[in-house]
């Protein structure tokens, strides 16, 4: 498994966000279409000879080969498009299966090279910016973040990535910088029925200190983190007992945390939340089969 | 149903003329070369005839284009559940002139996207079909994605054993994650709807894992079948284990009505629960 450490030689974000920028359309295109025109125009004024070889024919034989040409070099760019997009979607595969160390080098090779559409470059930074922040390298996911916010996005994605980088932002210490996130997104359209930030919510208040307000945002959007999260409501349970352990509601914290390690294993919240590592040995985990521990 | 049918007649009707008009395009540009070759002093030659052959190429690959680009737009028209709009675009798409196959398939496997969405089962099979005949020409991805689309609605059907030829060849081919889980799902409800609990049960730690990366109403389902099969093999750490990552995603009761079988995860869990509380209440009593 690769380290928070090993991976700062790996990702050099500056160099990746230049290299990656994609690479106009072939030039030649064109120059060979007009080429080829001109060439039709020429065929048809030159009258035929006779001759055994006519230049009317070489002339047919050179529109034939230009556009031999034009349609291989179409054929050539179309499955570079697709290549690029299988390993797009390569990199995005490995992220969800969390097998960050072949999503980090996938990620590496793919933004090492000028790429061929927007769509793919920006899905490929999309996931670069998980990666950065599994790898603790919140300053440099806060700066992909900024990058992808900076670029024409639909409001789904736009929303997605104001929330990721307002958690790294919470993870990295940067409260202050945090809250102005949180408040820019509570004031978007999508805030209302959002369980992502409702998660961004939930931890900055345990963080910073305050339980009832984690468990007042807790009761106002519990309706809508098992669809929007999935297995990620583990998150939220976790914070929720921790908000209650602070507030000394032993009894519900002891139950928010056994739902919570039902969905994500203990270990796995400590690392991400590191607060909620207050309540390993006070309360009892979810007992899970050996063969899922 | 008949729409359906009617459609796929003219989509057939549509693939035979662009398949006729490029065999034209073809013939008339060999026969302009030819007659080029032929041609006497004084004449226009050969350059004139392929220049129009030409023309006529780019100038019909332009309208085809343009229906491919309405067809672009679908998947998004479709997940974002703009569905009758959707239905106006395919429709408009697949009236569209187009001289090339991929195009005129894509938009109809759209429309099994569509079918699919509006759970109009019985018309998706027929579309999948349809498009799994024609797909020799075309690229695996698509056959495969349609291949995945014939099995969960065969599943929601009833047909259990074209849900069993469908996932069989699907299990010998390289899938998206995506793909996979979706297949996974089928799997489960299959092995389930015909009460094969030991291969259910099988590889039971695995299965669940990879319920983790689906949706929460997929997840939640897949756990609930997967305790169930448990239960049903004595699992009984599993059972309890699945049982409330299941409820703590989904509702039972709309579980229950899309899969009656696990009425009886819920049934005997309740009865599980009220002897654990009558022995609790017991020892409270004594205590």
């Amino acid at each position: 498994m690769m380290t928070a450490d090993s991976s700062d030689s790996m990702f050099d974000v500056p160099r990746l966000l230049d290299r990656s920028s994609v690479r106009p359309p072939a030039a030649w295109m064109w120059p060979a279409a007009a080429i080829m025109l001109a060439a039709a125009v020429i065929g048809g004024i030159v009258p035929s000879t006779g001759a055994i070889i006519e230049p009317q024919l070489l002339v047919s034989a050179a529109m034939m080969g230009l556009f031999a040409v034009l349609g291989l070099g179409a054929m050539r760019a179309a499955r570079a498009l697709a290549a690029e997009h299988d390993a797009v979607r390569q990199a995005n595969e490995l992220v969800r299966l969390r097998r960050w160390p072949e999503a980090a080098a996938a990620l590496e090779r793919l933004l090492s090279r000028p790429m061929h559409t927007h769509h793919g470059r920006l899905h490929a930074l999309m996931c670069l910016g998980a990666v950065l922040t599994r790898y603790h390298r919140y300053a440099d996911a806060a700066a992909v973040y900024d990058y992808l916010l900076e670029q024409p996005l639909d409001a789904a994605s736009q929303h997605a990535m104001r929330v990721g980088r307002a958690m790294v932002l919470l993870y990295d210490d940067r409260l202050y910088d945090a809250d102005r996130a949180i408040s820019e997104l509570r004031r978007g359209e999508m805030a209302a029925e959002s369980a992502p930030l409702a998660l961004v919510e939930i931890y900055r208040h345990v963080k910073t200190g305050h339980p009832d307000d984690a468990l007042a945002v807790f009761e106002a959007k519990k309706h809508l983190l098992a669809a929007q999260l999935g297995v990620r409501t583990g998150d939220v349970l976790a914070l929720v007992a921790r908000a209650h352990d602070m507030l000394g509601n032993t009894d519900r914290a002891r139950q928010a945390y056994a739902d919570a390690t039902v969905l994500v294993p203990p270990e796995e919240l400590f690392r991400r939340y590191p607060e909620t590592a207050a309540l390993a040995g006070r309360y009892q985990a979810a007992a899970r089969p050996a063969e899922a521990a | 149903m008949n729409d359906t049918r009617q459609i796929i007649a003219r989509l057939r009707r549509d693939l035979l003329l662009g398949g006729i008009v490029r065999a034209a395009l073809f013939v008339c540009a060999a026969a302009a070369l030819v007659m080029g070759r032929l041609a006497l002093p004084g004449t226009m030659g050969s350059s004139v005839p392929i220049m129009a052959v030409l023309t006529a190429w780019l100038l019909l690959t332009y309208r085809s284009y343009r229906g491919s680009r309405l067809a672009a737009q679908l998947p998004a028209l479709i997940a974002s559940g703009n569905l009758r709009e959707a239905e106006q675009v395919i429709a408009e798409a697949l009236r569209s002139f187009c001289m090339f196959r991929g195009p005129k398939l894509r938009t109809l496997h759209n429309l099994a996207v569509l079918r699919h969405a509006q759970q109009r089962w019985g018309e998706t099979v027929v579309i999948c079909r349809e498009l799994l005949a024609g797909s020799r020409w075309t690229d695996d991805e698509l056959a495969r994605s349609t291949r995945v689309m014939l099995a969960e609605a065969l599943l929601e059907a009833g047909d259990m054993h074209g849900v069993y030829a469908v996932a069989g060849e699907l299990c010998r081919q390289r899938l998206t994650l995506d793909q996979t889980l979706r297949l996974a799902v089928v799997r489960t409800r299959y092995l389930a709807g015909i009460g094969a609990w030991e291969p259910l049960a099988h590889n039971i730690g695995r299965m669940a894992e990879l319920a983790e990366l689906m949706d929460s109403d997929d997840a939640a389902m897949v756990w609930a079948l997967l305790a169930l099969g448990a239960m049903k093999t004595g699992r009984g750490q599993w059972a309890s284990f699945l049982r409330r990552r299941a409820e703590l995603l989904g509702n039972p009761a709309d579980m229950i009505s899309l899969c009656p079988a696990l009425d009886h995860l819920w049934s005997t869990a309740l009865i599980s629960q009220a002897h654990n509380t009558d022995i609790s209440s017991g020892c409270e009593q004594r205590l």
